[in-house]
């Protein structure tokens, strides 16, 4: 009964020390889920996971062109070394090195046109239609390198590697099937950008209450100014996407991309001075 | 015995007061005979109370959200005109970014410079 009675302090003690920690704990537990983000949606889910994707193919893209890189240097030091010596020793080499280099090569293409393909999935402002035509000829290219990637592996002999370097030809139109794509996504992030600014043009105007009838006269000029430069920039881009319809018009886009999209570019960046401007009247 | 006896003519002191002196410190230092009898507990308090704060405060460290190191800008301003900015400004501000990063001019996709001839002599 005594011992009892000297360790009712003790008890005390712990229980409220106890409690005190576990409402620390409640706390922190609380502050760690409010600084998520109350609700995400799987839209947002989507685009986080496609860049990360993005990022991750960037990354093996850089490796695998890098790698490429030095077999090219090795398969180049084998190549000069079999035409100066011509022994069996270099052309031994020479095949392993070649082989080497051509399966490097498939691969940094394989990636380049998955970062292609990844990025033009991403992009919002294509047409579907195209967007579909041009994300299937990239799989068909891809699942097609993949393919002579995997026979060349099986092959030993200098006429077998030969014959998959001759097969390889088919590939060299590659180049230009990415300028059409990269002519594509530069004229859809301009698309992306008219068709964000459009919305915010009428939710300012909503805001500074350009339709009421006591609106200043500057404000209704300059919110004018700015629907014109709006509609010059939707014209450039109707225009731009009229032409790349036609065939093999978006590799001359490419090839003058500045000189093309420019017009577009200085439509966009004017209006978006000009609501800048609007939001003065404020 | 004539030693201490020595150290006992300590005339500063008088005679009936050593004893409560002693009684006093005794009782302040042994912790553990207080325990257990229950008498005397400040200092058991005192000790537990530092000890609770001491933790507390790690505790409350650790949970406590961690602060992003800040970022050295070189236009500070504008991220604050940023922050204080109305929606349709931060609208404007976004859109005036991603056309930057549309520019025409820069391409960081191109096609890789890669040899389409390999092949033997």
């Amino acid at each position: 009964m005594k011992n009892k009675k000297n360790l009712r302090p003790l008890f005390l003690i712990s229980l409220f020390v106890l409690s005190f920690l576990f409402s620390i704990l409640l706390l922190g537990v609380t502050l760690v889920k409010a600084e998520e983000p109350a609700v995400k949606t799987d839209l947002i889910w989507q685009k986080e996971r496609l860049e990360e994707d993005i990022a991750k193919t960037r990354q093996n893209y850089s490796q695998s062109l890098e790698d490429y890189r030095n077999q090219e240097r090795f398969y180049i030091i084998a190549y000069d070394q079999h035409v100066s010596l011509k022994t069996l020793a270099s052309l031994e080499d020479l095949v392993i090195k070649t082989k080497a280099v051509s399966l490097s090569r498939d691969q940094a293409l394989i990636n380049y046109l998955e970062l292609l393909k990844l990025n033009l999935y991403a992009s919002e402002g294509v047409e579907l239609l195209l967007k579909n035509q041009y994300l299937g000829l990239l799989e068909e290219k891809i699942n097609g390198l993949k393919k002579h990637r995997q026979e060349l592996e099986g092959k030993n002999s200098q006429k077998e590697v030969q014959s998959s370097l001759d097969d390889f030809v088919q590939y060299t139109d590659l180049d230009k099937i990415s300028e059409q794509v990269l002519a594509l996504l530069a004229l859809s992030r301009l698309q992306r950008i008219y068709d964000l600014a459009l919305p915010l043009k009428k939710d300012i105007d909503k805001f500074l209450d350009v339709g009421e009838s006591s609106a200043l006269s500057a404000l209704l000029r300059a919110s004018e100014e700015t629907d014109k430069t709006l509609s010059q920039a939707q014209n450039n881009l109707n225009l731009l996407w009229e032409k790349s319809k036609r065939a093999n018009s978006l590799e001359s886009i490419y090839r003058n991309l500045t000189k093309e999209l420019n017009p577009v570019y200085i439509n966009l960046s004017q209006s978006l001075a000009y609501l800048e401007e609007l939001m003065d009247f404020k | 015995m004539a030693r201490k006896n020595l150290f006992d003519q300590d005339q500063t002191v008088f005679v009936d007061q050593a004893p409560l002196w002693q009684k006093a410190s005794q009782d302040k230092i042994d912790l553990k005979s207080n325990l257990t009898r229950n008498k005397n507990l400040k200092p058991f308090y005192f000790l537990m109370a530092g000890i609770f704060l001491i933790f507390a405060f790690y505790i409350i460290i650790v949970f406590l959200p961690k602060r992003e190191k800040r970022v050295v800008l070189v236009e500070p301003e504008v991220d604050e005109e940023i922050l204080e900015a109305h929606p349709l400004e931060q609208r404007i501000n976004f859109l005036k970014e991603d056309l930057k990063a549309a520019d025409p001019t820069r391409q960081t996709l191109a096609f890789p410079n890669i040899n389409f001839e390999i092949s033997f002599p």
